[in-house]
């Protein structure tokens, strides 16, 4: 590509691919009562003020905008939403600032409650679930840590108590009782 | 006098500052008035008045700005609220109309606005707009210009509301003609810079989707109108009910806007919603007509429909009187010595609360006693009734 | 006194021992001598950033079932965590709601558990139930045990130590449901730093996110490292020598992020730490040695003065 092209043109020919007007076929009607579903109350009572924007510590550092984000999902225009699901730090600033009383933290929350009902699984989801499942806690119990805390005069972990089988136990049928296992994708995990 | 332009413009003894009331000499002043108007021995007076009506005019105060709120009214010295602007913009003000900021005296070059300080804000459960906040910060702002053509003024709105006669197009002029920005979005975060006390605004443009941080001189909070801190008391001795907002309620949003619940009692002005100077004017003086219309008159018109006490079956419980809003029944002795309740009819108003709580049956109100409800009620539900109902929805093709 | 029983969650146990070791110092015979109890039956909370982010049905179950355990142990759950605070708290409050609290007791049947609330009193046959309260370390350090005890147990108060207090989210939001602090001015925190002896300066953005919360640690790394890198530039720039916090989330990112980006770092620690060492406990048993950036600084420091 020359100096001239790429100064004037990168980037327009796929920009041209992308549909630029949205019709109603884009629209979702259904996805503002998907989300109030889980727990996102009152998308549609939203000022579109910028305030979350505004205090919302990611959305200085990448190209995050929680108020359009909401706008969008008022409108139900889902495929906007997929990239951003899941950098929100849940600080509920967002809430606690919000002069509509609307809690952005939480539609975030039902939003990908979304995505891992259609399967979009981000890796750390799966290794703190079968954390859990394997050892009771979702942090993977250390050896190091151990001994160190042999020499504190602390006990052992939990999970190393022969004890623990039966919590164990618990939570795999509990797991298994909402589904949960197979939603994440950890059936082999879960031994009921 | 308080200041120039004060409301009423009288002169006031200063009580605490005067020699005589300190010393009990000097007397100078009433020496020098020509009309005999000071006399230092009135004192408070609490006056009976016998009246026909009253009209309520209690007006309103202003948002107070929370003390650790995102704004920091309290934390730094040049954000400011719109009342403080208003007297350093006037003439007569503490700076003979000089816009200055409070830090170091000196003329702001950037002025910000933060428009629905203390409104439209669920949090605070303040849900209403106060209608006046846009367009006194647009006057505001095309007085700063006028004097100082340099500043340059930003505008932080939601929603700009210039509804009334000629607002819309001050709201051009000030775009126009002065230059005035405004930036759609509510500010998120303000920082002072230590130095020079200017303040630092972060706050997302939502039209442009991008977040912004932009350095001010002087941050004015256009603060919204709050009921007046009396309101309740004056609702309880008046039997005014009180809307969800705290301010008045009007016998009907659209028919009755200046009558309230209580007969003769009317409302004007910001004591019933947040209102400007021409639609204040235009109901105290349509409260003031009222009032005139049923003083004038000399008679008062009164519901046909009121209610009746079979004295026969009522034992005198008093769950009426507790019960009635307009205070319309009241325990009487009767001739035989035993209580009863007794309905004045100029007070009622037919509503019926009383005849649906009297646990002895003895209160009917008229026109809608048991037997005619009910004939109504079997009539409506008769099959033949039913039929036609069913007809005509079937003509009309429900 | 209230009996309490203990909630340390997933991280104090399996990354920082010394925390937990200072928690039950302070709480032990050797501090407040307080009514608390171990209930090894305890689970992870679960974590709010993935359980409740992903299905609400499971985290509430998992959660009561830890419920569960302090009604039947009639305690109130002592949390050192902001993520279990406000993951149990939340529990507690779903519960409420007799229909919800209804559906999950079907569930927890399976594992022979019920969940009502801690009986209080019985109004005739009908028995009046509470939720089960969770408190958190901070809140139960400065309201039940008084921040005149800890003055007056700070044996060795940390003068001329400057702390950056760092409350972490959770603790104070949302408030939706509950208010333990003022969410724009917190204050408990600093009162009990300054109830040690040391100092509490005031920095920028001291309510922002430490950047580790919502699995965004998790799942972009450098995300969350670039916000505690901000936090980090503003505690500095007002000359802390160590930073406090109140979560143990905040504590890892807050330990971990700092390599990232520079070379020597903050000292982080647990508030139950920095209370262990106002008291006099012997540094070595509080695990800096598990904390990647060293507490050297900040020890030496206090030995000086």
């Amino acid at each position: 590509m020359g100096e001239v092209e790429r100064t004037f043109i990168s980037g327009l020919k796929e920009e041209l691919v992308e549909e630029k007007v949205i019709d109603e076929s884009q629209l979702d009607p259904d996805f503002a009562k998907e989300i109030k579903k889980y727990g996102g109350k009152d998308v549609m009572t939203f000022l579109q003020c910028g305030n979350c924007t505004g205090v919302c510590p990611i959305s200085l550092k990448i190209d995050y905008k929680t108020r359009s984000i909401i706008k969008y999902c008022q409108f139900g225009l889902k495929k906007y939403t997929l990239g951003t699901r899941w950098v929100c730090a849940t600080c509920y600033r967002c809430y606690e600032h919000c002069p509509a009383d609307i809690n952005p933290a939480e539609v975030m929350i039902a939003l990908r409650h979304i995505a891992v009902r259609e399967g979009v699984i981000p890796p750390f989801i799966k290794v703190a679930a079968t954390n859990l499942v394997r050892y009771g806690q979702s942090v993977k119990p250390d050896e190091e840590i151990n001994k160190i805390r042999k020499e504190l005069g602390l006990g052992d972990i939990h999970t190393f108590n022969p004890d623990f089988k039966k919590v164990l136990r618990e939570i795999s049928v509990l797991v298994h009782a909402s589904k949960y296992d197979k939603l994440i994708g950890i059936e082999d995990e879960v031994k009921v | 006098m308080p200041f120039p332009q004060a409301v009423p413009l009288k002169y006031t003894i200063d009580r605490e500052n005067c020699l005589h009331f300190k010393t009990g000499k000097c007397l100078l002043c009433v020496k020098e008035c020509t009309n005999k108007a000071i006399d230092h021995k009135m004192e408070d007076e609490v006056l009976d008045l016998k009246v026909g009506t009253i009209i309520v005019a209690t007006g309103f105060q202003t948002y107070v700005p929370m003390k650790k709120g995102v704004y920091k009214y309290w934390e730094y010295e040049n954000v400011i609220t719109a009342l403080e602007l208003e007297r350093l913009l006037n003439a007569s003000g503490p700076t003979g109309g000089h816009l200055i900021r409070p830090s170091d005296q000196k003329t702001p070059r950037r002025v910000a606005f933060i428009q629905c300080v203390g409104s439209r804000n669920k949090k605070i459960d303040r849900n209403y707009c106060s209608r006046v906040c846009c367009m006194y910060a647009i006057k505001n702002a095309q007085i700063i210009k006028e004097h100082e053509p340099d500043t340059e003024i930003t505008v932080y709105y939601n929603d700009i509301r210039a509804f009334g006669k000629g607002f819309e197009e001050l709201y051009h002029r000030v775009r126009e003609e002065f230059g005035v920005e405004f930036f759609r979005g509510r500010p998120a975060k303000l920082s002072e810079n230590r130095e020079t006390k200017s303040i630092m605004i972060r706050a997302e443009e939502t039209l442009l989707n991008k977040i912004t941080e932009r350095e001010f001189d002087l941050i004015v909070l256009s603060v919204g109108l709050l009921p007046s801190e009396g309101s309740k008391r004056i609702g309880k001795t008046l039997g005014l009910s009180l809307s969800s907002d705290g301010f008045f309620a009007e016998a009907h949003p659209k028919l009755r806007p200046v009558d309230t619940a209580t007969d003769g009692v009317f409302l004007a002005g910001c004591a019933q919603s947040p209102k400007d100077i021409p639609d204040s004017v235009a109901q105290a003086k349509a409260a003031a007509s009222s009032a005139a219309a049923i003083m004038f008159s000399g008679k008062v018109k009164i519901e046909p429909l009121t209610v009746e006490v079979d004295e026969s079956l009522c034992v005198g419980c008093g769950l009426c009187v507790e019960q009635c809003p307009y205070g319309a029944p009241e325990l009487i002795q009767n001739e035989e010595g035993r209580t009863r309740a007794r309905i004045i009819e100029a007070l009622c108003h037919g509503c019926g609360t009383c005849a649906a709580s009297c646990p002895q049956n003895a209160i009917t109100a008229k026109q809608f006693t048991d037997e005619q409800i009910c004939s109504e009620l079997v009539a409506a539900l008769s099959p033949s009734s039913q039929a036609r109902t069913n007809g005509k929805k079937a003509e009309e093709g429900v | 006194m209230t009996p309490y029983a203990y909630f340390f969650g997933c991280v104090i146990p399996n990354r920082y021992p010394g925390v937990e070791y200072a928690v039950r110092w302070v709480c032990g015979k050797e501090g407040y001598d307080m009514d608390v109890k171990d209930v090894p039956d305890f689970s992870c909370c679960p974590v709010p950033g993935i359980f409740y982010s992903t299905d609400k049905e499971t985290w509430l179950l998992l959660a009561t079932r830890n419920l569960v355990l302090a009604q039947d142990e009639r305690r109130e759950i002592l949390t050192v965590c902001n993520g279990c605070l406000t993951s149990l708290m939340k529990a507690s409050e779903y519960l409420k709601d007799p229909k919800s609290m209804g559906k999950v007791n079907r569930v927890l049947a399976q594992v022979g558990k019920k969940y009502t609330g801690v009986p209080k009193k019985s109004e005739g046959k009908r028995k009046v139930f509470e939720p089960v309260s969770v408190r958190h370390y901070i809140e139960v350090m400065a309201n039940d045990i008084g921040l005149e005890a800890i003055m007056a147990k700070a044996k060795r108060p940390l003068k001329n130590i400057k702390v950056a207090v760092h409350y972490g989210c959770h603790y104070l939001r949302p408030t939706e449901s509950r208010t333990i602090d003022d969410p724009n001015n917190p204050v408990l925190l600093d009162k009990i730093v300054e109830a040690c002896g040391a100092t509490s300066v005031d920095y920028e953005d001291k309510l922002d996110c430490c950047g580790a919360g919502g699995g965004v640690r998790s799942h972009v790394v450098d995300l969350a490292n670039s916000l505690t890198e901000d936090k980090c530039r503003n505690i500095s720039a007002v000359g802390a020598d160590c930073i406090v916090t109140g979560c143990p989330f905040c504590l890892l990112q807050f330990d971990n992020a700092q390599k990232a980006f520079s070379k020597d770092g903050i000292p982080v620690m647990h508030v139950s730490q920095f209370q262990a060492l106002s008291m006099g406990i012997d540094p070595i048993s509080l695990g800096f040695d598990t904390h990647h950036v060293s507490a050297h600084s900040l020890l030496r420091k206090l030995r000086g003065a």
